[in-house]
């Protein structure tokens, strides 16, 4: 043989062998502990604090800020694919053989390799014996396949042979979820909108890259309703919308969680709600002359004076903070090009900026509603993939494959009796099974002694 | 009497079932035994009756929902699920010493969730308002049921082997191959369950959030206690594991599992934060 298809059927021995499946487990469960225990995803500034430089510096290049999606995680999970089918293209056909090879009588070699055998002598003659056995037991003597080798009789019977298949159907099952998320991973998209109450959409941000991606129709927020239970317990968020294209409405309805809605290729979530604000700023210079009128929303920068020098970023609203009423969070850059950032109250407030004198004039509220979307065109493989592990682990835990062999040899007085069995798991049952079947013998064939 | 009442007092009958067993399987007295089951059957019938008088009074309350849904709730139902569990096992293998092992089990569940959390009874946020509330619960738990025994009995195994094999003791105990097998059965009736609890749970997190799988905590730990389990079958159905280090591992797997229900409450963040 050419020493290089050795080597290639080593490798592939190797990849399908159990070591490693015991050595992918470990080293995923492994993983997967060290993405718990280091916390995922947050603003480098948060590590910096938690773990030094140093060590940030490790994490971030080993990847454990980010487990699940580093290469390193992904090519474990690209093994474990391999292996899954290496296993199955390795061990199937040598099953399938197996189950479709007839069961053989009992010959002596057999008898050595079996797990479970009972040997023990009856005083009837062989035909006695078969005779009261079939007449009364017929629906379990019909389970048997009689053959006669000279004088002797050869009893055999096998059942849950499917179960020997589950191993390979939840494998698949494995399989299917992993290929499903990859798609879902490379094909899918996972977003989120806010809409304000009264107005609509059409893009929407992609998480992780907020890119701003044209959904190809709007989606309007009519109304965004809160309820409670009496103990202030929420009950119900809902968001009443309209999904609209090119200016028609073509469906209407009530997104509440747990109840998404799908439109035009993608699934709409209820997933958050927030108070947002309209509000109106009045700026003025050493109390002199008229002030001047700013209009602003969260996210808005804008100039408080004539000559647009001084400029302020509205960063967040709050509608009642510390029962003190609306606030706004404002920031701005100092002369000495410093950011820095301060709350203004509406009640009794004022802000100084640059010499100008800020204060909020007018609140105008409004309630948003927060929207998962999402389009997974992987996710019905996962489901089928889920399906499968359980098929097959039903099969493979609720059936067992078990072979029976009876064995009658004529004696000089009465007859020598085997029973001998095997199954693929629980050797307890198959022990107690043919315990109970040598007893169902001795009450029908008389037993004269122990062999 | 209301259902926290009861079960308080539940949890009692369950230690006094656990120190009938623990007497009967010293003592070798059969007497005891008999003892030991019926106070034990007592607790599990109680035990239910709890449960469903809780939901009875979430009905009168005017907010009638399954009682799943907190970290109390979840406690008595993990007291009595492991209880039918051991029932069971008792029952199939007319065997009472395990119970010794496995009894304090639903004691602990029940005692300490009484004492510990939050008894009352809350209505159903939005996001809990869910048919796959009833699979998803239940079926993780009777996961989890499934390996607290396989863990009792995995503490039999290792206690047995310490013992002299001729001394009176080990006479009395169940063979080491009987206990590597129930073990080997508890895990294989525990891992489709857990298998069944975390596909319900990735459905209805689809549901509700979106995203089938977000490596939330609270499911890393479940996916990892489901690996190693997996890694049990493995080596066992393959390789042949048997008996001590099947032992050993199933101790690890229920660490993880007790880690899945409690440690990712408690010392981590995320998503699941009903219980």
């Amino acid at each position: 043989m050419h020493p290089r298809k050795t080597e290639t059927q080593s490798l592939w021995g190797r990849l399908a062998s159990l070591r490693l499946t015991l050595a992918l487990f470990l080293i995923l469960a492994g993983a997967s502990i060290l993405g718990t225990l280091i916390p995922q995803n947050r603003p480098f500034q948060e590590y910096l604090e938690m773990y030094g430089s140093v060590a940030t510096r490790i994490f971030k290049w080993v990847g454990l800020t980010d487990v699940y999606h580093s290469l390193w995680f992904m090519g474990i999970l690209g093994l474990l694919v391999v292996h899954l089918v290496a296993c199955s293209l390795q061990r199937l056909p040598a099953t399938w053989k197996s189950l479709r090879t007839p069961q053989r009588p009992l010959s002596d070699g057999l008898l050595k390799s079996l797990p479970v055998v009972k040997r023990f002598e009856l005083e009837a003659g062989v035909e006695e014996v078969v005779e009261a056995l079939r007449g009364s037991a017929p629906r379990f003597f019909s389970r048997f396949k009689q053959e006669k080798i000279g004088e002797t009789l050869h009893l055999l019977s096998q059942g849950g042979r499917w179960s020997r298949m589950g191993a390979y159907v939840a494998h698949m099952g494995v399989l299917g979820v992993l290929v499903g998320a990859t798609i879902g991973f490379a094909f899918g998209f996972k977003g989120f909108v806010q809409i304000p109450e009264g107005k609509s959409v059409e893009l929407v941000e992609e998480r992780g890259s907020g890119k701003m991606v044209p959904l190809g129709f709007q989606v309007k927020c009519e109304r965004f309703h809160v309820s409670s239970y009496p103990d202030g317990t929420p009950r119900e968020y809902r968001s009443d919308l309209v999904f609209m294209k090119d200016g028609r409405r073509e469906l209407e309805g009530a997104l509440r969680v747990n109840h998404p809605i799908s439109f035009g290729g993608y699934q709409f979530y209820q997933a958050s709600y927030g108070i947002s604000a309209r509000v109106t700023f009045e700026a003025q210079k050493d109390s002199a002359g008229p002030p001047l009128k700013i209009i602003m929303e969260p996210g808005d920068t804008s100039a408080i004076d004539p000559q647009g020098q001084i400029v302020v970023r509205f960063l967040r609203y709050e509608t009642d903070l510390q029962g003190r009423g609306p606030a706004v969070l404002l920031a701005h850059l100092r002369q000495d090009g410093h950011p820095v950032a301060g709350w203004v109250f509406q009640r009794d407030g004022k802000a100084t900026i640059g010499g100008w004198s800020l204060k909020i004039s007018h609140v105008e509220e409004h309630r948003w509603t927060g929207i998962q979307v999402k389009r997974d065109p992987g996710v019905w493989i996962v489901w089928v993939g889920c399906g499968l592990i359980m098929v097959g682990c039903a099969m493979a835990f609720l059936g067992v494959h078990r072979r029976i062999w009876i064995k009658l040899e004529p004696g000089k007085d009465g007859t020598h009796c085997w029973i001998a069995a095997s199954s693929n798991r629980d050797i307890e049952g198959t022990k107690r099974q043919v315990e109970m079947l040598a007893e169902e013998f001795v009450k029908k064939g008389v037993r004269k002694s122990r062999g | 009497m209301d259902s926290t009442e009861l079960l308080s007092a539940i949890s009692l009958i369950y230690l006094a079932s656990w120190f009938a067993y623990v007497i009967s399987s010293t003592t070798r007295s059969l007497w005891m035994g008999r003892v030991a089951s019926l106070i034990m059957w007592a607790g599990w019938a109680g035990n239910g009756a709890g449960f469903f008088l809780r939901w009875m009074e979430s009905h009168q309350m005017g907010h009638g929902r399954i009682p799943l849904t907190n970290q109390y709730e979840s406690m008595v139902l993990f007291a009595w699920a492991t209880a039918s569990v051991y029932l069971l096992l008792e029952l199939r293998y007319r065997n009472r010493i395990i119970g010794a092992f496995v009894a304090f089990i639903p004691f602990l569940s029940l005692g300490l969730g009484s004492l510990l959390f939050d008894t009352t009874i809350r209505p159903l946020v939005p996001a809990l308002q869910s048919n796959w509330l009833t699979a998803h619960v239940i079926t993780c738990f009777l996961g989890y049921a499934a390996f607290a025994a396989s863990f009792g009995v995995s503490l039999l195994y290792m206690v047995r082997q310490r013992l002299d094999p001729e001394g009176r003791m080990a006479k009395v105990l169940p063979s080491e191959d009987l206990l590597d097998h129930l073990n080997y059965r508890a895990i294989a009736t525990g891992f489709p369950f857990l298998s069944l609890g975390i596909i319900t749970g990735a459905i209805w997190a689809d549901v509700a959030w979106g995203t089938y799988w977000s490596w939330d905590p609270k499911e890393t730990w479940s996916l990892i206690t489901w690996l190693i389990y997996a890694a049990f079958l493995h080596a066992r159905l393959s390789r042949g594991w048997r008996g001590k280090r099947a032992a050993v591992l199933s101790v690890i797997g229920f660490a993880a599992t007790l880690f899945t229900y409690f440690g990712v409450n408690f010392l981590l963040s995320g998503l699941h934060s009903y219980a």
